[in-house]
């Protein structure tokens, strides 16, 4: 094998190579022959023959070209993975402007997980519950609520059925109702709201002999109710 | 037909090693690299080249254009300080490993 035929079949396995790259190498290839074939030349050896013995002790140009293109990445997945890293900054930098601004996403997990973490003043006496009904794309949920000396008192979040996706004020479109069809509405606590989840609580009057109480929602014409029992909250 | 050598191991260590001790062109580091080690190291010498074109890459040797004693302009490569910390790691390790092969063998020849 001769030195131009032993470079085309080292370059014939580089064929993503840039143009100045491939000179590169081919250059490079040609000055090592060209040192190697040296001394022996001075020998007396035909330049054919010095050619083929050079190529032999470079080894195979396969294997060698091979070798090469593992360490060359081809320009287009280079500009391509640039721009897809781009992208993906510019998109991760988007969504985190996003929920900082327009969604509380930790208060929507805690009304989940631990609703009296994000709430209000503090009752020991309250028992915990768990009631919850669907209003649109947002989850009314009871999470504490006692009856003492005649009165239902209920502590509620709304969230959105997403994870941190962003609730409206309902509280001109709750109230709850006795079983004498007494209707009172919710009032906001003191603390306890944020984009993520909305607080409220709720007072009713009961009878001794009632056995539940109704909470409602009216939303886009639509009514929602869900009956409480107050056995379990009885003081 | 061209024939199969059996690859160096830690080559790159090698290289790097040649390297430390002064600029080189390809060619100059395979005519080192056989007498240092007295011709035990003789690889197949076209497989000098995507190692060096590696350890570019990654940072570890810079390329640049000089003229060479022989009168012809050659790709000569220099270490870089990263590449010296790569040859310290690897020398470091290369002396763990040959330790404890002589270990193994003077337990096995006592």
């Amino acid at each position: 094998m001769d030195k131009s035929e032993y470079i085309r079949q080292v370059l014939s396995r580089l064929p993503t190579l840039l143009e100045r790259e491939k000179r590169a190498v081919e250059e490079e290839l040609a000055a090592h022959f060209e040192d190697r074939m040296e001394p022996l030349l001075a020998l007396h050896v035909s330049e054919a023959e010095a050619e083929r013995r050079c190529a032999e002790a470079m080894g195979d140009p396969v294997e060698i070209g091979d070798a090469l293109a593992k360490q060359y990445q081809s320009f287009f997945w280079v500009v391509l993975k640039d721009i897809l890293t781009g992208f993906l900054v510019f998109f991760l930098i988007g969504a985190v402007i996003r929920f900082s601004l327009t969604t509380d996403f930790f208060g929507s997990v805690a009304a989940r997980v631990n609703p009296t973490a994000g709430d209000r003043e503090a009752t020991a006496l309250a028992v915990a519950v768990d009631w919850r009904m669907t209003v649109g794309n947002d989850t009314v949920r009871l999470y504490e609520a006692q009856v003492r000396q005649g009165v239902f008192t209920g502590y509620l979040c709304v969230y959105d059925r997403m994870p941190g996706g962003v609730t409206v004020d309902l509280k001109k479109y709750l109230w709850a109702e006795n079983q004498r069809g007494t209707r009172k509405g919710v009032s906001s606590p003191a603390v306890g709201w944020n984009y993520g989840a909305q607080y409220y609580k709720i007072h009713l009057p009961v009878d001794p002999e009632d056995d539940h109480v109704t909470l409602c929602c009216r939303l886009y014409g639509e009514e929602t109710r869900m009956t409480i029992p107050l056995e379990e909250v009885r003081g | 037909m061209l024939k199969k050598k059996q690859n160096i191991e830690h080559t790159q260590l090698l290289v790097l090693s040649l390297l430390a001790g002064e600029d080189m062109y390809g060619y100059q580091m395979i005519v080192e690299l056989a007498r240092r080690s007295d011709r035990t190291f003789e690889m197949k010498e076209g497989t000098l080249y995507p190692i060096l074109h590696g350890l570019e890459k990654e940072g570890y040797v810079e390329a640049y254009q000089q003229t060479a004693p022989t009168g012809r302009v050659r790709k000569y490569y220099h270490i870089t300080r990263k590449g010296s910390g790569l040859l310290s790691e690897e020398k470091e390790a290369w002396q763990r490993y040959c330790g404890a092969v002589n270990a193994v063998l003077e337990a096995s020849l006592a």
